[in-house]
């Protein structure tokens, strides 16, 4: 285990550092000139010039991207221009409420798409199946902001039930986050639990027409025991993975929800920064989700070898 | 094929096709309406007969815009398909049979998959003018690795094979075996995936446009009409509801008729 841990990690830095290499170069490659678009239409070019030479993008680019590096070894992912705030620190502020929001929505997501995708695959062809394929492709089909304003306009704007805009923070007012965070939540987790319904039915589809499973028939056990202990626990490795791959789903859904939500997260950071044009803020939150994302799927493959020792080979 | 996968196949083809009609009949579906032209008097009304959609925030016809904002739909969804199918197979053959250069590309292609789409493209318009093309060309470098993946993992499927061996051996060009021999037996599993990054990237481009960093405002796209209802979402729910709508609709469309392929050409894909 402890082997594949370090393998696993090792992996993961090169992948990491392509990373750090591709948002940076992104922004630097990309056809316009941020110092241009900064400093607005009114600009003159000797204003851009002295933007350009204040935010060092004169430098050729391995010294950009080395002085880039050494900041981010230190924790600093550079100056909002915007607002004047370190980008760690607006990170920081912002954080709390997109990681609530991530966790909630995967809380539900596995609550709805573990057992839908498992009594789909008990019975093929039955109502559970066909109910799992047709959300299986609405889920893919409808988009965030429509399942979101749906939601807000009857259960918030019409029932009243929650509230239309705004977080508040579990650690403040548990209830207020509550009435904040489950629409939202809910929102992001439709296509998201979609996915996790489909995975889990392919995948206990093979796993219930195993040798192992008839035996476990034949001696006469339980058929709810069965479907859990023996089927569903060989598939939590498929399904975590998956998990992983989707958060992808989750991070850029959350750009959205946040957005319709009126959320103060990195979603609604991020927009705001691109708005704006406000540069560092735009490639740290960028680089900080995608480090994020890195670091989901290597604690989901450590928990898949820890679980299933077969991972580990 | 089978009878079962025969229904959706024909509803997502008939909802694409109807799709495909209304953004190329848009001038004369939409009557005299010019989707630009602002009546202030006509402000915000909720459908009528006259205009079945009702008008925006500045007086504009929905139901004209929404048709024109089928052709940008469209023509992001067929241009990322292709333009992402074509450079991904590329860069995914090349990694999957030159093996020296194996391990750069996927890491790199592994460094573009970590950052989710919906951000990467994001990004990538944060510097570039909005533009359609520029449009087309953020969500397409979001969606590339995908398809570099499959490329890559069916090319090493296929290279093992006893054929690919023999034209080797035979000293047939690298080329002529790449376009030849191995193409033709990727090609079904890279067209269901191409018919994928379709919908998503119609989705994502109605993103873009929603949060504002997509097609200029000037051009009417769904996202940009539900971006301008989005102020007045709770009194004026049609001027959002309209496109997102059509959005859902054809995103399903797309979905089904990829769906229907995958049955047919890849069924062990999931």
């Amino acid at each position: 285990m402890l082997g594949y841990a370090i393998r696993r990690i090792a992996a993961a830095v090169p992948v990491a550092f392509c990373v750090a290499l591709l948002v940076f170069a992104l922004l630097y490659l990309a056809p316009g000139d941020p110092a241009a678009v900064m400093a607005g239409d009114a600009a003159s070019p000797a204003d851009i010039e002295k933007l350009r030479i204040a935010l060092g993008l004169d430098r050729p680019f391995l010294e950009r991207f080395l002085h880039w590096l050494a900041g981010l070894a230190h924790g600093d992912l550079g100056t909002s221009v915007f607002t004047g705030l370190p980008v760690s620190m607006l990170i920081g502020q912002r954080v709390l409420a997109t990681a609530m929001l991530m966790l909630t929505a995967m809380l539900i997501s596995g609550a709805i798409g573990i057992p839908a995708g498992t009594l789909a695959a008990c019975r093929p062809g039955g109502i559970a199946d066909r109910a799992v394929l047709i959300g299986g492709v609405l889920g893919f089909s409808v988009p965030v902001f429509l399942i979101g304003y749906l939601l807000a306009y009857l259960f918030a704007y019409r029932l009243g039930w929650f509230a239309v805009q705004g977080f508040t923070s579990p650690f403040v007012d548990f209830v207020g986050f509550l009435r904040t965070i489950i629409l939202p939540a809910a929102t992001l987790a439709f296509a998201y639990a979609a996915l996790i319904a489909r995975i889990t039915r392919a995948t206990m589809l093979e796993i219930l027409a195993q040798d192992h499973i008839r035996t476990a028939r034949a001696k006469g056990l339980d058929e709810a025991y069965i479907v859990i202990v023996h089927g569903l626990s060989n598939a939590a490795t498929p399904i975590l993975t998956i998990m992983g791959m989707g958060a992808a789903v989750l991070l850029g859904g959350a750009v959205v929800t946040e957005t319709v939500f009126g959320i103060p997260g990195l979603g609604r950071l991020t927009v705001d920064a691109v708005l704006r044009r406000d540069y560092p803020v735009i490639q740290g939150v960028t680089l900080f989700l995608a480090f994020l994302f890195v670091a989901i799927n290597l604690l989901i493959d450590l928990l898949c070898a820890a679980i299933d020792p077969r991972v580990r080979q | 094929m089978s009878r079962r996968g025969a229904v959706p196949l024909a509803l997502g083809l008939a909802i694409l096709l109807a799709m495909a009609f209304l953004a190329v009949a848009a001038p004369l579906l939409g009557g005299d309406r010019d989707p630009g032209l602002i009546l202030p008097a006509e402000r915000a009304l909720g459908p009528s007969f006259a205009r079945p959609f009702g008008t925006d925030l500045l007086g504009r016809d929905l139901f004209t815009r929404v048709l024109y904002g089928a052709r940008v739909s469209l023509l992001v969804g067929l241009g990322v398909a292709l333009a992402a199918t074509a450079a991904g197979t590329i860069i995914g053959m090349i990694a999957g049979y030159v093996r020296g250069l194996d391990g750069v590309i996927m890491r790199l292609i592994d460094g573009l998959m970590s950052i989710p789409p919906v951000l990467l493209a994001v990004t990538l318009m944060a510097v570039m003018r909005g533009s359609l093309w520029n449009v087309i060309a953020a969500i397409t470098l979001a969606e590339l690795p995908r398809v570099a993946r499959l490329a890559r993992a069916s090319v090493q499927t296929v290279r093992g094979q006893i054929f690919v061996q023999a034209a080797i051996v035979s000293g047939a060009p690298t080329t002529t075996i790449l376009l030849r021999h191995i193409l033709p037996n990727i090609a079904a599993s890279l067209f269901v995936q191409a018919s994928f990054i379709g919908a998503s990237a119609i989705m994502l481009e109605a993103v873009l446009s929603f949060i504002g960093a997509g097609i200029p405002p000037t051009i009417p796209s769904w996202g940009n009409i539900m971006a301008e209802g989005r102020s007045l979402w709770q009194v004026k729910p049609h001027i959002l509801a309209f496109p997102a709508l059509f959005l859902c609709v054809t995103v399903l469309g797309v979905n089904l008729v990829g769906d229907a392929l995958r049955d047919r050409f890849d069924p062990r894909g999931a």
